[in-house]
């Protein structure tokens, strides 16, 4: 895992968390903009889970290996949760806090993930 | 008989629920993981972790289908929650040999932000609300409406 690449994934979630929560705050629904770039946030952890993978199969070990996976696993699966609840006919603020939530939750573990590797 | 509509939950409970389960998630994750790895390491801590899982796994389910065995579960498992946080919290601060690894509820959750401390709290607030018991069918609507 690349480490600058890892930061730069972790400061574009906590930027989407800081958004949730202006939205939240401020009683407005996740917007089409916000969701849009909730999506970017996931390209972004899909493409990662991929090269490190890749890089696992061609012969890395990280010292905890099921550890490692399941904060991968996390990282992916989170967003989509987000990005579904946010496209809900009946979506309000209390769904922006929730993305907000899950954002910041999958910041931490892309730490993690950089701290297993 | 009046039958009770499961309608989604409204308002901060949606938020709450979700928090439960990330919560469910993260601890049931790692718990499952150190007690297939390394139990004997520190069996009381991973088991505590499972434990606390099972509770917010219960909860998050009982906050996302309201009835009134939701609600009258939800209290409980929440009670029982905090009465968890911070009778660890305390044993993990008093006695540090108790616990070889840290547990969810170490040291009121300050792994988690101690957010296993204010969780619970923010729950039964929620629950308590008058509006919310109604929601559950827990309390009866403040204005009847006449039913067939």
């Amino acid at each position: 895992m690349n480490a600058i690449v890892a930061l730069a994934i972790f400061v574009f979630l906590l930027a989407l968390s800081v958004w949730g929560l202006v939205l939240a705050v401020t009683r407005r629904p996740p917007d089409r903009t916000y969701l849009a770039a909730v999506a970017i946030g996931e390209v972004e952890l899909v493409l990662q889970a991929l090269v490190a993978l890749v890089v696992i199969a061609g012969g890395h070990r990280p010292p905890s290996m099921g550890e490692y996976l399941g904060y991968l696993a996390a990282t992916v699966i989170l967003l989509p949760y987000g990005i579904v609840r946010g496209r809900s006919p009946h979506a309000n603020h209390w769904d922006s806090a929730v993305i907000a939530v899950v954002t910041f939750a999958v910041a931490v573990a892309v730490l993690r993930l950089l701290a297993l590797w | 008989m009046s039958s009770t509509t499961r309608r989604p939950v409204q308002g901060a409970g949606r938020l709450i629920a979700a928090i439960y389960a990330l919560f469910a998630l993260s601890a049931g994750a790692r718990a499952l993981f150190q007690i297939a790895t390394k139990f004997s390491h520190a069996p009381l801590a991973y088991a505590l972790s499972a434990i606390a899982a099972v509770i917010y796994l219960l909860a998050a389910i009982c906050f996302t289908f309201p009835s009134a065995g939701a609600w009258r579960t939800a209290v409980v498992a929440l009670c029982i929650e905090f009465i968890g946080v911070v009778g660890v919290g305390l044993l993990s601060v008093l006695d540090t040999s108790l616990f070889k690894d840290a547990s969810v509820w170490s040291k009121f959750g300050v792994g988690y932000g101690f957010v296993p401390l204010v969780l619970p709290l923010i729950g039964l607030w929620w629950l308590t609300r008058p509006a919310t018991r109604v929601a559950f069918g827990e309390a009866p609507a403040p204005q009847e409406h006449s039913s067939g």
